[in-house]
């Protein structure tokens, strides 16, 4: 089944184009990851993508919901974490998930909870004051946040966004972790390397536009490069 | 319910455990109001203690029988009286002092008027030193009625009867009240009826800012993105964090109440002080007493309540066109001029003076009803509560459709305020 759907997705912030008719699908149980530069509109799309953003024109469905006109139901099924995410930073780690466990399952919450302070991994310090969190601390329990209830979507927008590489490592494997679980993945992300390791699938998107689709393997071929680094730049470049 | 409970905990955490709010909001009341009341008591009792143990100096040049008498009627009220030379005035460290002229009995005989110097030093300009300014001039007072009174005896008048003719009855008629009450019970309640719009203002401006940092610290702190796609009904959402900016004006406004309470009781309010000439102070207490019925005190919470949440969902609505809590706090701020300038308009014109059409207007401000509240309590006027709930109602459901609609969009994400080019929307991704 289609977990998205994009279709001819436009969005227009007055006379500045930020997506200009994106489509693409993503397979239930896949990690699809979105690349490009900044300002490529990876991140509006995903906005999109997560009932934040409504779009212009174009259309697009969460497992045949469609995000305007069922937008309700679509927050049922998604978990999103934005690139610059933050959290309530007078709870502690174990209220903020407590409290998002609740929103999501009410009374039956606690297996969500003990599932997020595993996947968070802060030990103790789950029941410290968030505000007193490290930048990748406070990155892992978001990432908990998003996958502990296990969503049949999870859009993770820059899931490593600025943090140091035993972290980034960690968050990988939870990731993948997660997916074996049946979450299907959408994620953006500037680390080709780690869009290699992690993806099923990969867009490329530049100025608006998805420029390039396919699996990692794919794309080497088709565009030529022994990473997808060199495959992005030679994109870029229009070679 | 339940989820609507658990978002509301979350507020009264995130707020409570934030010392900002504490020190700010429940702190700052419940200390600065009880030290203004402390201040201002240290000042009048020093002033108190200073005249119970005034010593009086007199240059006597008259040396004759008006000063003698002076002299012994302050001695007479256990006022300490040095005499002292004209040469020594300007080493003399005196609060009071009087120059009673050489011609003082000569002139009273005559049947002219005498004059009298009175000089007073005071530290510095403050309120105990004011009390001292016109110690001087009441002690003369209360000698002119001592040797008034000496003069009647002595011509066989009813120096009693002669010196208080008439008593004096005053009644008020208040046409907006339809009532008829003594001026000294009116006077009474004419303080407490201007203190209930100041009440009334700084619960506005608490719950204004409280409720506007609460969306602009969801933006500001980047919780608000993931919130919006949370599965939760955006009314609940805005329901939510007005009730989240109650509970917390709540604890703030009953800071500032039991601060303001301490600040009266310290001040001895509702009791007047009155210093006469020399006799000492004498206290007239004027107490009022008002029943609140079961029924009339639901409706006065129930105004109450409306009030707060028309608050806060302005302070929401205002925190939509911002990105940051300084931002927010900022508008909020400014909002509340407006609103302070209504709820004191009501305090400071006599109504009744208005247009019909203006006065319409101004009873169809939520506040008005709020800020006269304590009037209607006095005059019985519950009606008027009935009123302003329905007002009340009427711009709650404004407010609320409208941030509902705000909050149902992506303008919520995407509005922004800005004082140099005005309101425009911003791209933020």
């Amino acid at each position: 089944m289609e977990a998205v759907k994009v279709e001819n997705l436009v969005k227009k912030y007055g006379n500045f184009v930020a997506v200009n008719g994106i489509s693409f699908r993503v397979e239930e149980g896949m990690i699809y990851g979105l690349i490009g530069p900044n300002g490529a509109g990876k991140s509006t799309t995903l906005r999109i993508i997560a009932t934040l953003l409504k779009p212009t024109s174009g259309r697009v469905s969460v497992f045949g919901y469609d995000v305007v006109g069922e937008a309700d139901k679509v927050r049922r099924i998604i978990s999103y974490l934005p690139e610059e995410a933050g959290a309530y930073k007078h709870l502690t780690g174990y209220e903020y998930l407590e409290l998002m466990a609740k929103i999501y399952a009410g009374d039956g919450y606690r297996e969500y909870v003990e599932r997020g302070v595993e996947l968070a991994g802060l030990g103790g310090r789950i029941y410290s004051k968030i505000g007193e969190y490290s930048k990748g601390m406070l990155r892992r329990l978001l990432l908990a946040r998003a996958l502990m209830t296990l969503p049949k979507l999870a859009i993770l927008d820059e899931p490593t966004s600025g943090m140091d590489v035993v972290y980034a490592t960690e968050i990988r494997r939870m990731i993948k972790r997660i997916n074996g679980e049946g979450v299907t993945i959408l994620l953006s992300s500037h680390n080709m390397l780690e869009v290699e390791y992690l993806c099923d699938e990969i867009g490329i998107i530049s100025n608006g536009r998805l420029i390039a689709e396919g699996s990692p393997q794919e794309l080497k071929e088709r565009y030529g490069g022994e990473n997808l680094e060199e495959v992005f730049t030679n994109l870029v470049r229009g070679v | 319910m339940n989820l609507l409970w658990e978002l509301v905990k979350k507020e009264i955490k995130e707020t409570f455990r934030n010392p900002r709010y504490i020190v700010f909001t429940v702190l700052f009341p419940l200390i600065i109001f009880p030290a203004i009341g402390y201040l201002y008591n240290l000042g009048f009792q020093t002033a108190q203690e200073r005249i119970a143990t005034l010593t009086v100096y007199v240059v006597d040049l008259d040396q004759d029988e008006v000063s003698q008498k002076f002299i012994q009627y302050l001695q007479d009220r256990n006022i300490t009286v040095e005499l002292v030379d004209p040469s020594q005035i300007d080493g003399l460290d005196y609060v009071v002092l009087f120059i009673l002229p050489e011609n003082l009995t000569e002139s009273y005989l005559s049947g002219e008027r005498g004059s009298i110097e009175i000089k007073v030093r005071i530290g510095s300009v403050s309120f105990s030193s004011m009390g001292v300014l016109d110690i001087g001039n009441r002690l003369v007072a209360g000698f002119e009625a001592y040797l008034r009174r000496e003069a009647m005896i002595e011509a066989g008048l009813d120096a009693d009867f002669l010196n208080d003719i008439f008593s004096t009855d005053v009644y008020v008629r208040v046409e907006d009240w339809g009532m008829e009450l003594p001026s000294q019970q009116l006077a009474s309640l004419f303080i407490q009826i201007f203190i209930m719009p100041w009440v009334v203002f700084g619960l506005v401006v608490s719950i204004l800012q409280v409720s506007a940092a609460m969306l602009s610290e969801e933006k500001e702190y980047k919780t608000l993105e993931t919130l919006l796609t949370l599965p939760i009904d955006r009314k609940i959402l805005a329901l939510e964090k007005i009730m989240g900016s109650m509970i917390v004006a709540f604890a703030a406004t009953a800071a500032y109440a039991a601060g303001f309470l301490i600040y009266v009781a310290m001040l001895g309010f509702g009791t007047r002080f009155t210093v006469t000439g020399g006799e000492g102070l004498d206290i007239i207490e004027e107490s009022l007493s008002i029943s609140l019925r079961p029924e009339v005190l639901l409706l006065l919470t129930l105004l109450f309540f409306l009030t707060v949440l028309i608050t806060g969902g302005i302070g929401l609505l205002v925190s939509l066109f911002t990105q940051d809590t300084k931002t927010a706090e900022g508008v909020a701020a400014t909002v509340s001029m407006p609103i302070m300038m209504i709820i004191l308009l009501g305090a400071l014109i006599d109504l009744s003076l208005l247009p019909d059409y203006a006065r319409m207007v101004y009873f169809s401000i939520p506040y008005v009803y709020l800020m006269k509240s304590f009037e209607y309590l006095v005059i019985g006027r519950y009606e008027m509560y009935v009123v302003g709930i329905i007002v009340n109602i009427v711009w709650l459901v404004i407010v609320m459709v409208v941030l509902a609609k705000m909050f149902e969009s992506e303008r919520i994400l995407t509005m922004k305020i800005s004082f140099k080019l005005g309101l425009k929307r911003r791209l933020l991704s």
